[in-house]
């Protein structure tokens, strides 16, 4: 989608206030640039007037030195002439003044429309749009290029606009005083836009080259925090080092390189300057010892040809920033349109729990990693699910909360396909604890309380003392009201899935999916956990995956996925009996038949 | 532990700190001819500037009444001269100063890193990864503009100044004083708007780092805000902190904009009232004033502000920067816990005798971890770690290595103590694989080579076959040559634990310790890796830490750690015999 009729939608409404405040911006640009003529009266009305000469004046001004304001060489005129000049400047501070805070008023709500927009599609992405991403780019697009896109708008097309009007008053300015000073800037812009041009195109890969360094540099330096305990086990701290320094040479090379660029091109837009600058004076000397112009208007003059180059640089940049807010705000709409999960949206309420998987299939990437699973799940079965690493275990689990849609077959919860539901049912209906835990740097009662954040704390507490939590976090400085850092800092991985199995009761859905979510616990704390739910929740649907026979000795029913398939089912005693896969890794696990 | 939250403000209020500065002034002075040299060119430059004016007053006084055209080219000739003067000398400037800047930050930016490599764990474990990166990167090339451009900026800002007012005292003194009169009123209320929009900017960035936190949170935690449905609370909290940032916002627009009303105006005051005493004095004693001189002041009022106003700033980003400097400082001026003795011994060969006598040791200063805790370990002999979590079982590897000094006792391998021996000598002999082995981005090989650094690829593969992790990595798409994300992105936890352990059979120690090495991997390839190492650690000395019995079954002893100390230790025939903590851990 075209990025300015995306963006339109979010401006319409603000045009209105967008004219007003152009306008506004405009007429403090014009009295800003009257000042200098005025002050041209003062230098050659007043100060330098000589008796009988006649006085240039702008013949827009005239009715300056008509006379009601003070006969011309007076004192009075010169009162007069300060008067307006304070008022004129009054005027046009209050408009800049309010045209920048109304503005701003009035078009940070873009900005936060743009946000809120991009927040909500965060958590409607498809997996494969979301894959797409990593956490750096997510974090970009919904941050700095809002702000951007924004800016790209509002505050740039302002600039833009009010850069250009500027150019037209002071081209009219000199024209109106000696029309021949026009062959002086006409002589030099072009040269200007040259080098401006160059210098834009190098100076934008010198700071690619600064980011490519710096990103290099700080993955470095990341590893080596990161990855600390290794480096000093392997007392590999020489070759960190090394890496390091290289780094470091690196940047300072392309940083060093940037200064150079940046002062040479300094010199030639210095050169055009001042060559602007000796131009128009020799110019103004020559017209004014020839009688043409007096020496207020010589003064007007320099400082009028001056500000045209400046301004020309500043409309550059400007135009230069603009196409880089453009690729931030293409971010954007690309984020707006990617794939998003479909939901049907059809039926909104579960009432029926029990589970079954028809000739279920999943392919990824064009292998299978689950063919033709069958399997039925009553509501209140205590399931559990062995296998090796790759044999299909979390996808099989996540195909049951619609996490994964699988390429063939179905899963139906209470008859029905599970796509058939609203997915916020599912969610509510469904809790899921994966391996990985994510805890939030909020106290450990509010990441309890996650899912209702207005739990009573005897839920929260209730939830931890059944998850094996309570006893550390009591011991902990402030108890439930500890803070805990991102990712959980400060927390062991033990502590962490407590919590995290704590975050899903308090949720209380009716199935509760734990995926190896116990690992990091010790086999006694595991088995008392997991225990302890069952007695708590008998009702409950409980799926637990697992690599420890312990964790799911005591299931009702016990699945053994092998290469994508279920390759043996039963209780623990069955499969033991059976004398397959399981009662293989069994043994293993077990001492039982060793000691 | 306490630590911030999206909904806490974090400010800190930047205060120049004199010793702060004073200790980074020290990378200058290496450079410091450079810099004078900049110094001297940037006078240059304030002197230079002087002079159109001057040109622009003679332009008044003599060529226009007088019709003088060889004066005028006199005088345009100069100002080409005067013009390719200043050009030449702010290249100068700008080229030494800023690239002067950028070595400083090289050294601080070396002296930093190799610091970091010695910092105590306990700096790493107190506070997030990123926040000490940053303070190796980030702060510290906003430093370089305090070398490149502050620094330098605030010696010309009071050159300048005391040049300027000299040059106009000698040219009027009433004009000047004028002048001076004129700008108090606008500098003081130009430092009022200054300090309360600096208040305001200190909440805005609060405010504004309040949203990016939460921002961050909300796409790390993604998963769990999606399938705990709370989304829509999520982005209520998102819109309440949006309008936080909104408010701050406009509030410090309304401060900081009144710079413009208050600087325009007050300007145009001084600059009316210079034309009034001037006008006055024209008119009166024109022996005193001439239309030329009004006009180089009007020229000279500029230059004399300049650098007032810019001197505030220069201390507001001083400030800013010596703020900064402190927390870069710190990684640089940390001690190490971990100190090699001066007459440190090479440990060469060890036979692997390891002697933990009468240990003592806590992270805390007044909790211990481990009390008297001693141990004999054979040459060659395995050893198995068990008891709960948070017993003190990593506690007493990380004494062997050398992570942490014990507190009381002493830690012994071949009879000599971990304290006397040289750092890279006892960690080239001492291997071990953690739990959570790091990976680094890059290839597979690399990883694997890290083990020993200049291993040939052929030595890489041959240590991945010992422990069969080539089965999985041959699979991969470019198998060895296969590129990893950034902490091992696209390998699973069972597959980075494989490569750790082709990694450790590269290092070849003589001592091996075993962190949980195998808690990722399904007991089927747990069973491979244990007979592929059963193989390797034949002779050597190990330890191993464990939850799964498969593991530590056949370890020659099995340590149960408890209560700071051990509470069993035996075989595992023999405390499954004796019926007591260990029994009870196996028989759940």
């Amino acid at each position: 989608m075209n990025l300015f009729k995306w963006g339109y939608r979010y401006y319409k409404k603000r045009i209105p206030v967008a004219v007003i405040c152009q306008i506004m911006g405009e007429i403090a640009i014009l009295i800003g640039l009257i000042l200098p003529l005025i002050a041209q009266i003062i230098v050659d009305g007043v100060v330098n007037y000589k008796p009988g000469e006649e006085v240039p004046v702008n013949r827009f001004l005239t009715f300056l030195t008509g006379g009601k304001f003070g006969e011309l060489g007076s004192f009075r005129l010169f009162l007069s002439l300060a008067v307006i000049v304070l008022g004129l400047v009054i005027v046009r501070t209050l408009l800049v003044y309010f045209r920048n805070v109304w503005f701003r008023k009035n078009f940070l709500p873009i900005e936060n429309a743009i946000r809120n927009a991009e927040y909500g599609k965060l958590f409607k992405l498809s997996n494969k749009a979301l894959s797409g991403y990593n956490t750096g780019d997510l974090l970009t697009t919904l941050d700095s290029d809002a702000v951007q896109l924004k800016d790209l708008y509002t505050l740039y097309l302002m600039l833009i606009i009010d850069s250009v009007f500027m150019l037209v008053i002071i081209g009219v300015f000199l024209f109106s005083i000696k029309a021949e000073l026009l062959i002086i800037i006409a002589a030099l812009v072009p040269f200007l836009l040259f080098f401006l041009g160059k210098y834009v195109k190098i100076s934008r890969k010198v700071s690619n080259d600064i980011r490519d360094r710096n990103a290099e540099m700080n993955l470095v330096a990341q590893e080596s925090v990161n990855g600390i305990r290794l480096i000093k086990a392997y007392a590999n701290e020489e070759r960190e080092a090394k890496r390091f320094r290289d780094c470091n040479v690196n940047t300072e090379k392309a940083l060093v390189k940037q200064v150079t660029v940046q002062a040479k091109y300094n010199v030639v837009f210095n050169t055009l300057r001042q060559i602007a600058y000796v131009a128009s004076v020799a110019a103004c000397g020559y017209f004014a010892i020839k009688g043409d112009i007096k020496i207020g208007q010589l003064l007007a003059c320099t400082s009028y040809v001056v500000s045209f180059m400046n301004i020309v640089t500043n409309l550059n940049n400007y135009l230069y920033t603009t196409q880089q807010l453009a690729v931030s705000g293409e971010r954007v709409v690309k984020f707006m349109a990617a794939e998003e999960i479909p939901d049907t949206h059809r039926v909104e309420r579960i009432d029926n729990f029990d589970i079954a998987i028809k000739n279920l299939s999943v392919e990824i990437d064009g292998a299978y990693v689950l063919k033709n699973v069958n399997l039925n799940i009553p509501y209140g079965t205590k399931l559990g699910v062995m296998g090796s690493t790759g044999s299909g275990k979390s996808v099989l689990l996540k195909t049951l909360g619609a996490i994964i849609t699988p390429t063939s077959g179905e899963v139906t919860i209470g008859g029905r396909n599970i796509e058939e539901y609203d997915k916020e049912e599912i969610r509510r209906q469904f809790s899921f604890v994966f391996q990985d835990v994510f805890l939030f740097s909020d106290t450990i009662d509010a990441n309890i309380a996650f899912a209702v954040p207005d739990a009573p704390f005897e839920d929260v507490k209730n939830a931890a003392k059944i998850s094996k939590a309570h006893g550390f976090i009591k011991t902990m400085p402030g108890g439930y009201e500890t803070i805990i850092g991102e990712r959980g800092l400060g927390l062991s991985g033990g502590q962490r899935q407590r919590i995290s199995v704590a975050r899903a009761l308090v949720k209380n859905s009716p199935i509760l999916v734990l995926d190896d979510a116990t690992s990091a616990l010790d086999r006694s704390t595991e088995k008392s956990l997991l225990e302890t739910i069952k007695e708590k929740y008998p009702d409950k649907t409980m799926i637990i995956s697992a690599h420890k026979v312990s964790s799911v000795k005591d299931c009702d029913v016990i699945i053994y996925m092998h290469e994508g398939e279920i390759a043996e089912t039963g209780t623990y005693g069955e499969l033991v009996a059976k004398g397959g896969m399981f009662a293989e890794v069994d043994r293993i696990q077990s001492e039982r038949e060793v000691g | 532990m306490a630590r911030n939250t999206y909904y806490q403000d974090e400010t800190v209020r930047p205060e120049i700190n004199i010793k702060q500065i004073a200790k980074m002034m020290k990378y200058v002075y290496p450079f410091r001819k450079v810099m004078t040299f900049v110094v001297i060119s940037m006078l240059a430059s304030v002197v230079i500037s002087l002079l159109p004016p001057l040109v622009i007053k003679a332009v008044t006084e003599k060529v226009i009444p007088n019709a003088d055209y060889s004066l005028m080219a006199k005088l345009v000739t100069a100002l080409v001269g005067i013009g390719i003067a200043d050009i030449g000398v702010n290249f100068i400037a700008q080229y030494f100063a800023g690239s002067t800047g950028q070595k400083i930050i090289f050294n601080i930016r070396e002296d930093v890193y190799s610091n970091l490599m010695k910092l105590p764990f306990d700096f790493f474990d107190s506070r997030p990864a990123g926040k000490i990166v940053v303070r190796t990167t980030n702060y510290v090339d906003q430093m370089a503009t305090f070398f490149s451009n502050t620094l330098v900026n605030f010696i010309v800002c009071i050159m300048r100044i005391v040049v300027v007012l000299v040059f106009m005292l000698f040219l009027n003194p009433i004009l000047t004083l004028v002048v001076l009169a004129s700008l108090v009123p606008l500098l003081a209320s130009l430092e009022v708007i200054r300090h309360f929009s600096r208040k305001r900017m200190r909440r805005l960035t609060a405010k504004i780092s309040n949203r990016s936190a939460f921002l961050v949170e909300s796409i790390m935690g993604a998963k769990e805000i999606k399938s705990f449905n709370r989304k829509d609370y999520n982005a209520g909290i998102y819109e309440d902190l949006q309008n936080d940032v909104c408010r701050e916002y406009i509030g410090y627009v309304k401060v900081s904009e009144l710079m413009t009303i208050a600087f325009e105006t007050l300007w145009n005051v001084g600059s009316m009232c210079l034309y009034a005493v001037a006008i006055y004095l024209i008119n009166e004693r024109p022996d005193l004033v001439t239309a030329g001189t009004l006009i180089a002041f009007l020229s000279y009022m500029s230059m004399v502000f300049e650098p007032f106003n810019t001197l505030s700033m220069v201390l507001q980003q001083l400030a800013e920067v010596s703020s900064k400097m402190e927390l870069v400082l710190e990684i640089r001026d940390t001690p190490s816990d971990i100190t090699e003795k001066e007459n440190a011994v090479e440990l060469k060969n060890p036979q692997g005798v390891i002697d933990f006598e009468d240990v003592t040791f806590g992270y805390e200063p007044d909790t211990n971890v481990l009390e008297h805790f001693s141990l004999h370990v054979k040459e060659g002999s395995s050893i198995a770690l068990v008891g709960p979590t948070g017993s003190g079982k990593t506690t007493v590897i990380n004494m062997l290595t050398r992570f942490y000094d014990v507190k009381e006792g002493s830690v012994k391998i071949d009879g000599t103590d971990v304290r006397d021996m040289t750092l890279h000598s006892l960690r080239s002999e001492v291997g071990v694989v953690m739990q959570d082995p790091f990976m680094f981005k890059g290839k597979i090989i690399e990883n694997i080579r890290y083990g020993k650094i200049g291993a040939t690829d052929e030595e890489c593969i041959a240590a991945a076959k010992k422990i069969h992790a080539d089965k999985f990595i041959e699979k991969l798409p470019e198998g060895y040559y296969t590129e990893i994300g950034e902490r091992g992105d696209g390998l699973s936890a069972g597959e980075k634990q494989l490569i750790s352990f082709a990694r450790i059979i590269l290092k070849d120690p003589k001592i091996f310790i075993f962190d949980e090495a195998t808690s990722a991997v399904d007991s089927e390839t747990e069973a491979i890796i244990q007979k592929s190492l059963d193989k390797i650690i034949e002779g050597r000395t190990s330890f191993m830490v464990a939850h799964r019995l498969s593991t530590i079954r056949k370890a020659d002893k099995i340590l149960y750690i408890f209560n700071k100390g051990i509470a069993e230790q035996g075989t595992h025939e023999e405390l499954i015999e004796k019926k007591g903590l260990y029994h009870e851990l196996v028989n759940l």
